[in-house]
């Protein structure tokens, strides 16, 4: 007799069960993504990667720099605001010729990438060609990039980074000499004018 | 009109999915996270197309920020930091006491004449911040000898690790006349070969 009275009690419990086994995540999902966006900021997903740089020895004497034809010379100079002036060739006579220092910026399709892709261009079609690419088939257009003291570090990263881009092998940071200043202060001087 | 009753469905939504997603990015930035090392100036490093990545250990950074003043900084391998501080103590007859130690050798780059050296570690967080803020970094006037104190700590940075490498991590917009000090400073003692840091991008 007890049993029968007990059977309908246990069915209602079971059913009061059922209700409960859902879980309200709400809460526990906030505070998930309020870990994420903290680990989020906090870490550094971009490692920061580096260039070898490599200067010439300091003491070595001059006469050891290796000859460098007058048609292999590239010279860069690096200005404020973002402006490179350039020349082929000599100093001394890019120096006498108002029209063979040249102005170039940073920009990616018509700036220093061009003036490169161009002379390296010059170089292959060249009838002596034999004379411009060494025997691994590099150019050996060789060019110098002399900063002023008022350019920027980005600058001369980005004149670097023109030589990787173009796979130039050879390239050097040089300090500017004295004809090469007051060059760069007669064209920022001209650009003020034209302004 | 028993077709235009609107279902009575429940309010709640299925979080577990949701949750699992959370949770999985969530152990994904756990793992891969590294907190920033903790630097007194603020550095947007310039890009480029190298890929060669930066060794965690070995280096001693030269810390240049867009003023030009420079810092610099050497991991604590094999406690080589505390190689770093006793060296400078020999050459510049300062001391400081184990406290003050204590924080060069857990501490980040250095970018004080040494002359404040004592009074830079002995300051409280709040004091350290307001030096950094001021100081106008490492001393390194080429034109005397004796003032390029940036030398000495390479010096003594590379006697305390002698297999440590030189990375330059300057800011983008560092004047080039500060960058080319340290050049020369690192050239003149023989270290020809160094890294640029920069950040990764792409050719176009």
């Amino acid at each position: 007799m007890a049993e029968i009275q007990e059977n309908p009690q246990e069915g209602g419990k079971g059913k009061a069960k059922k209700q409960s086994t859902k879980v309200d995540l709400t809460a526990m999902v906030d505070l998930a993504f309020l870990l994420i966006t903290f680990f989020m900021f906090t870490t550094t997903l971009a490692k920061p990667k580096a260039m070898q740089i490599a200067l010439p020895k300091e003491d070595a004497p001059e006469e050891d720099a290796p000859e460098l034809s007058k048609k292999h010379a590239l010279t860069l100079l690096l200005a404020p605001k973002n402006v490179v002036l350039y020349y082929f060739g000599k100093a001394e006579e890019a120096a006498t010729d108002p029209e063979a220092i040249k102005v170039t910026s940073f920009d990616k399709k018509s700036g220093l990438r061009k003036v490169i892709i161009e002379k390296l261009k010059e170089l292959d079609t060249d009838p002596d060609r034999a004379n411009n690419f060494d025997k691994q088939g590099k150019s050996k257009l060789m060019v110098m990039i002399k900063p002023v003291d008022s350019s920027v570090y980005g600058n001369m990263v980005n004149a670097l980074d023109e030589m990787h881009i173009n796979k130039i092998a050879r390239y050097a940071i040089l300090n500017i000499s004295e004809p090469e200043k007051v060059l760069v202060e007669q064209s920022m001087a001209k650009a003020k004018e034209s302004k | 009109m028993p077709k235009i009753k609107v279902k009575k469905g429940s309010v709640s939504l299925d979080m577990t999915a949701m949750c699992d997603v959370a949770f999985l990015l969530l152990t994904f930035f756990v793992l891969t996270a590294k907190a920033k090392p903790m630097e007194p100036v603020e550095v947007s490093t310039p890009s480029s197309i190298v890929d060669l990545p930066v060794p965690d250990v070995d280096v001693i950074t030269l810390l240049i920020d867009d003023k030009g003043r420079t810092f610099v900084n050497l991991d604590n391998k094999n406690n080589s930091r505390q190689y770093w501080l006793d060296n400078m103590k020999d050459q510049f007859k300062f001391s400081v006491n184990a406290e003050q130690t204590k924080n060069f050798v857990n501490g980040g780059p250095i970018g004080v004449p040494v002359v404040n050296l004592p009074e830079y570690l002995a300051a409280d967080a709040n004091k350290k911040k307001e030096i950094e803020k001021s100081t106008l970094g490492i001393p390194l006037d080429s034109s005397n000898t004796d003032a390029n104190q940036l030398k000495d700590w390479i010096i003594n940075a590379r006697r305390a690790n002698q297999g440590a490498k030189v990375v330059i991590k300057a800011d983008q917009k560092a004047p080039y006349a500060s960058i080319k000090k340290v050049m020369k400073t690192l050239q003149d003692q023989g270290v020809d070969r160094f890294s640029l840091l920069t950040t990764q991008g792409s050719a176009d």
